[in-house]
């Protein structure tokens, strides 16, 4: 029993070999009545036959098929069909047009594509071409497409032949013998005939690369083919030969004048291939995205192209232009590879793995671009959109919508008015609100001169006189779309703009004569975009429903302000109203007067003028001007955005008068209101565990030393601890440091212990901290002299009998500082209060005539250490003096004990 | 007498630690370690620190205590060092006032020997010799010292010679 698919092969079989030379095949049908199989079965199982290779089927209605064994026993048997499949072929070679594959065949090239094909198509046997390009740009692929053109297109049916002129530079009579062919005996060596590359070519295409390296002779004989389509091999004398070879030419020559001019006169058609550098951006990612597909097809892995390599491709000046571009995408490739084994991911293409040689003197391209995904098993490539140009071609496609739905009738032009005004306030608000610029602005301020310089010629016609305003935002506008356009097909764009050309031609006129202004600062690739879009803006700014009575202008000092102020306003009342005119920060008052002067000539001077400055003298303004226009001039000084508006609403209803602009006057006294900080006093929070000690003296000290502007407050170390910055304390003053005996960890207030507190090298540099703007180094200084006075004083006040403590402190540390001086040794905050405390006491005891006299070893002492006891005794000398007393070698002793102990005194003896 | 009580000796001095008690003490008596039983001293961090500085300089470590753990203080640094390098740690023990070493006696501090210098002059108080002025309060906790430390005395320097302590001042 066969199964219903080797009834269906058998019956195909057996009918096929029945035919009549006149029918086409089978049909399907007739199988499935034959076999009573569903006929949809049948159909399935023949395709798949077709698909195999084991049937041929038309493309007719009905399909016939039949087994391709029995067609290609006698094809010439089945004549009809033969007639058909050939008609078949031509038809699908005319579908298939070769140049399709070519990226920027629609765009960049889409001159050059034309160019060829027309070289193609030239009758009667096409025009031979020169194609010329940078290195790499793709001629040769070009070449191999315009054969393939012109082979589907059926006028060659020959091969595709190549000769690199540059491979026989050396050898030009090898070249010539190459091209043209031999006889036998021309030359040693030649010993049979053999034909040269013309011959071969015949019915086809012979593409000569770098023809410049081609010898003059052999130029010539080639110009002696194309004029007569005949030629003479090397060594031929008499017999010439012929053919029908089609010629391309390529060269990278544009400097070799003499190649060049001979050739230029010779060559019917001269083709420019333009470089990478000059592709637009959409074909340069083509371009890299394909690059990559077809690594990813050898690779098997998808990739993923990060964006910022995709944008170092696109911007990069590739001398070798696309050659160059493959052999780096071969090596970025291959690096990526070497670090990513694992091949069940995709593989990602980061900056690192791009070609060191490319990477040098690359600086980061200002113009970000997107991941590519390349998914190698489709072939596909995705871009990853990005939000402002899905968003820029959103907003195309609601302009182009709106447009078609306008008729001419005037409601509908009033509604298209006001849709179009909402589309293009949506579009301003995005630029200035929205879009994050990256280019910088000088490119910004240069477009907008370029607009405002164009705009300012339609005034009159238009009443788009706001031009300063309108210029920057449309620069903006132009930006956008220049940042974020790209070459894809926008449904309808042409249509629409015919349309607009047909319904408002002057605005539309006037928006192409902008965009052609603006292509000469900026590369733009879909020009009729930016035509839509500043028609769009234009159209939305014309507001000659209610024709304005009064001129309004805005003029002030610094870059944009009155230019800012007028495009809040006029968009606060949705219409235009006032100008805005910008003058340089030190621009005088004439200067001023002759930039006015440029916007009366575009105006009607007799209405009435309002100017709302900043500041200046209006007498000598309104001086200045008077001569200059014809009709009332109004002026008002401290111009502000509340005012302007309130005015604006005036000029908008025509009920500006002289009288309300008074009572306006007045009405914008400017209200102050003066916001106090709540000051809270910089104060130094103490936290003594014990009360003792620091609090005291810090308090008395710091505000002598600040005249009282720094409070001390104390604080409950515990409550202080516990509550931190969240004590009731911190909403009360503003601590600017904490001083205590233990660290109550108070976040970000600095905290100084007491003891770092009477040590300047900590204190000092902690409390100009705090208080960066209170202290000099200096009153530190002192504050910290003091600082370890009182505390001396307070250690010492109480157990002195008979001294008083205020004049001993201070006669000890004369003492103190001479024996420093003396000993030339700096003592430590901690050795001098030492010191002071003894002192203080050896005085009082020695007064009282008690002098501690039981120094061991005093002779001893005494004989080793006289240079110490002479400086002591010296700067001790205004005490023996004051109080008349003799302070004897032992309690010197005493002192060189405390003092060698801390500061090495051994070498000073 | 035990070996322990030999290794503490007791300095009455309202300074309590100078420049001289570090340094001329040290020489004569060649103790190891400095105790201050003071409830004032204990929390007064910069004092404490311009002490440290003083006894540091002469190679000693200071235990800064109050009165109430002073005994405990002694008696751990005494079992902690005991019979280390084979001499007797020395212990210096300096309080404020009489009081103290009365507090530390009676919670079992056995010293070797008590002196008193620096009781400066204050209301109510009696000179009785060089820089001691006492009150009865004074003379009574002397009183009491002396029935655990015999040797107990007014003394200015490690070199100077003692004096004894009335028992009672003089009309």
């Amino acid at each position: 029993m066969l199964t219903n698919r080797e009834r269906v092969i058998q019956l195909l079989l057996t009918t096929s070999q029945d035919l009549a030379p006149n029918t086409l095949g089978v049909s399907a049908q007739f199988i499935s009545k034959k076999l009573a199989i569903q006929r949809s079965t049948v159909s399935l199982y023949l395709n798949e036959l077709v698909r195999n290779g084991e049937a041929l089927k038309t493309s007719t209605r009905p399909v016939y098929f039949i087994a391709q064994s029995v067609y290609e026993a006698n094809p010439q048997r089945f004549i009809h069909l033969n007639e058909h499949l050939e008609q078949q072929k031509t038809a699908q070679t005319a579908k298939v047009d070769p140049f399709k594959q070519l990226i920027g065949a629609e765009s960049s090239l889409k001159n050059v594509v034309n160019q060829i094909k027309s070289a193609v198509i030239y009758p009667p046997n096409g025009m031979s071409c020169l194609l010329v390009g940078d290195s790499g740009v793709g001629k040769s692929y070009l070449a191999q497409l315009a054969y393939e053109f012109a082979k589907r297109e059926g006028f060659v049916t020959g091969k595709f032949t190549v000769l690199n002129c540059a491979e026989y530079a050396d050898n030009p009579e090898l070249l010539s013998s190459i091209l043209f062919g031999h006889v036998k005996g021309a030359f040693t060596g030649a010993e049979a005939t053999r034909e040269g590359l013309l011959a071969t070519a015949k019915d086809g295409y012979l593409f000569l690369d770098e023809v410049h390296r081609l010898a003059p002779e052999s130029q010539e004989k080639l110009f002696q083919y194309m004029d007569k389509g005949t030629y003479r091999p090397v060594g031929e004398t008499k017999a010439v030969y012929e053919s029908n070879a089609r010629l391309i030419f390529a060269t990278t020559e544009k400097q070799n004048i003499d190649f060049l001019q001979t050739f230029l006169r010779r060559i019917p058609m001269v083709i420019q291939i333009p470089s990478f550098h000059h592709r637009t951006k959409q074909e340069k990612l083509d371009l890299i995205a394909n690059l990559f597909l077809n690594e990813a097809h050898v690779m098997h892995r998808n990739i993923k192209i990060s964006a910022a390599v995709a944008a170092l491709l696109v911007n990069a000046e590739l001398p070798g232009n696309v050659g160059k571009l493959q052999s780096i995408v071969k090596l970025t490739c291959a690096e990526s590879l070497l670090k990513q084994r694992d091949t069940t991911t995709s593989l990602l293409i980061k900056v690192a793995d791009l070609p060191l040689d490319f990477m040098t003197n690359k600086s980061q391209p200002s113009v970000t671009g997107n991941p590519i995904l390349i998914n190698y098993h489709d072939s596909e490539i995705k871009e990853v959109a990005i939000k402002e140009r899905t968003k820029l071609f959103e907003f195309a496609t609601e302009i182009i919508e709106i447009t078609q739905q306008v008729g001419s009738d005037d409601v509908s032009r009033q509604q298209y008015f006001e849709v179009t005004a909402r589309i293009a306030n949506k579009i301003a608000d995005f630029v200035s609100f929205d879009l994050r610029r990256h280019r910088d602005g000088s490119i910004l301020e240069f477009l907008e001169t370029t607009i405002k310089g164009i705009l300012g010629n339609f005034y009159l016609d238009f009443g788009i006189n706001r031009f300063n305003s309108n210029s920057h935002l449309l620069a903006l506008i132009v930006l956008f779309l220049n940042d974020f356009e790209d070459d894809r097909q926008v449904a309808d764009l042409t249509t629409t703009l015919v349309q607009l050309q047909q319904q408002f031609g002057r605005r539309y006129n006037l928006s192409t004569q902008l965009v052609q202004a603006i292509a000469v600062q900026l590369n733009l690739q879909n020009p009729e975009l930016y035509t839509l879009f500043i028609f769009n803006f234009i159209f939305a700014q014309q507001e000659q429903l209610i024709p304005i009575k009064t001129n309004a202008v805005i003029v002030t000092h610094g870059y944009s302000t009155a230019s800012s102020i007028a495009t809040t306003v006029n968009r606060l009342l949705n219409g235009s109203v006032y100008e805005g005119v910008d003058m340089p920060l030190d621009a005088s008052i004439s200067e001023v007067v002759s930039e006015l002067k440029r916007y009366f000539r575009t105006i009607n001077t007799e209405s009435d003028l309002l100017l709302l400055v900043d500041m200046g003298s209006l007498t000598q303004l309104a001086a200045m001007l008077e001569p200059h226009y014809d009709g009332k001039i109004a002026m008002m000084t401290n111009v502000s955005t509340a005012m302007a508006l309130v005015i604006g609403q005036d000029i908008l209803k025509n009920q500006l008068t002289t009288d309300r602009l008074k009572k306006i006057a007045v009405q914008q006294q400017p209200q102050t209101k003066v916001v106090i900080p709540v000051q809270k006093a910089k104060v130094i929070l103490t936290t003594c565990i014990t009360g003792i000690g620091a609090a005291k003296y810090l308090q008395r000290i710091v505000t002598d030393s600040t005249n009282g502007s720094i409070k001390i407050v104390t604080k409950d170390f515990y409550q202080l601890k516990q509550n931190g910055l969240q004590d009731p304390i911190f909403d009360q003053y503003n601590v600017k440091l904490i001083i205590g005996t233990d660290d109550p960890n108070v976040k970000e207030i600095p905290y100084l212990s007491v003891e770092e507190l009477i040590n300047p090298e900590v204190g000092n540099r902690i409390f100009l901290n705090a208080f960066p703007d209170m202290f000099s180094q200096q009153q530190l200084t002192k504050m910290n002299q003091a600082m370890v006075r009182a505390f001396t004083l307070d250690n010492i006040a109480a157990n002195l009998a008979v001294l008083d403590p205020q004049i001993t402190v201070g006669q000890v540390e004369q003492t103190v500082l001479i024996l420093e001086r003396s000993l030339g040794r700096k003592m430590d905050v901690y050795l001098r209060i030492s010191l002071y405390m003894h002192l203080c006491f050896m005085v009082e005891r020695i007064v009282q005539r008690e002098p501690n006299l039981d120094y061991h070893q005093v002779q001893q002492f005494q004989k080793t250490h006289q240079h110490f006891i002479q400086i002591t005794t010296d700067a001790l000398s205004d005490i023996q003096h004051y109080y008349k007393i003799t302070i004897p070698v032992s309690e010197i002793g005493f002192i060189y004990d405390i003092l060698n102990s801390r500061l090495d005194l051994a070498n000073l003896d | 007498m035990t070996t322990e009580t030999a290794n503490v000796v007791v300095r009455v001095d309202n300074r309590l630690i100078h420049g001289q008690i570090a340094v001329t003490w040290k020489q004569a008596l060649e103790f190891d370690a400095v105790v201050v039983p003071d409830d004032q001293l204990v929390n007064d961090q910069l004092n404490k620190t311009i002490m440290n500085m003083a006894l540091q300089s002469a190679n000693l470590t200071g235990y800064f205590v109050s009165v109430s753990n002073g005994a405990k203080m002694i008696a751990r640094l005494k079992r902690e060092h005991i019979s280390l390098l084979g001499k007797p740690f020395r212990i210096f023990v300096v309080c404020r006032t009489p009081a103290a070493v009365r507090a530390l006696v009676e919670a079992g501090t056995e010293a070797e020997t008590v002196t008193l210098w620096n009781m400066f002059k204050q209301p109510g108080k009696q000179k009785i010799a060089g820089t001691v002025y006492m009150d009865q309060a004074d003379l009574d906790d002397a009183a009491v010292i002396k029935q655990h430390v015999p040797d107990t005395s007014i003394q200015g320097s490690p070199y100077a010679k003692k004096i004894e302590i009335p028992t009672t001042l003089e009309e």
